[in-house]
């Protein structure tokens, strides 16, 4: 087995440890603020060790380039929908976004 | 089995707990369950086209993480206050 051989399989395996370490955090957090944080990494770190992992195998071309552009996607996507959200559970629980009046002065 | 398939067999495996979150947990618990399992599902695409060697087929992974981002978007504004 070359180098190469052994990053895709660290890359990859670092990619499904990632993952599999989100969804059992999703399942664990009782809070959904808490449950949130737990698509950062499997939005950033996953993708990322995947598209390195088929770079890696494939050298640059289709496929390599298409992986980066979906784990780029992902990078964009993930705090746009984290704050959505984050928002939605806010309006949710005061029924408005703006500061409550015991929340006090800014 | 290569090492792309068995990644793939694992990250299916991830997305049971997600659909136990989304079918007893509450509405934004099942949303956020959702959007991690979009992101699980955006990877098994892209693993299956590396799989099979053919990379055309990423085209389904780029589609479905644009469309989940739409989804979840449209998804959060409804939780806000509609459903």
């Amino acid at each position: 087995m070359d180098l190469s051989a052994v990053a895709v399989w660290v890359l990859v395996a670092l990619g499904v440890a990632v993952e599999l370490a989100c969804c059992v955090g999703v399942v664990v957090m009782r809070d959904v603020y808490d449950k949130l944080h737990y698509t950062g990494p499997a939005t950033i770190l996953g993708p990322l060790a995947f598209a390195a992992a088929i770079v890696v195998q494939e050298g640059v071309g289709q496929a390599a380039v298409k992986a980066l552009l979906i784990a780029g996607l992902l990078l964009v996507a993930n705090p746009v929908l984290t704050h959505a959200t984050g928002r939605a559970l806010y309006i949710r629980q005061r029924d408005h976004l703006e500061p409550a009046p015991e929340d006090g002065p800014r | 089995m290569t090492v792309w398939l068995a990644a793939c067999t694992a990250l299916l495996v991830g997305l049971i707990p997600l659909g136990v979150v989304i079918l007893r947990g509450s509405v934004l618990e099942g949303l956020v369950a959702l959007e991690l399992a979009s992101v699980i599902n955006t990877l098994i695409l892209m693993l299956l086209a590396e799989a099979f060697h053919r990379p055309g087929f990423m085209d389904l992974a780029l589609a479905l993480a644009l469309l989940a981002l739409a989804g979840g978007l449209v998804f959060a504004r409804l939780v806000e206050r509609w459903i």
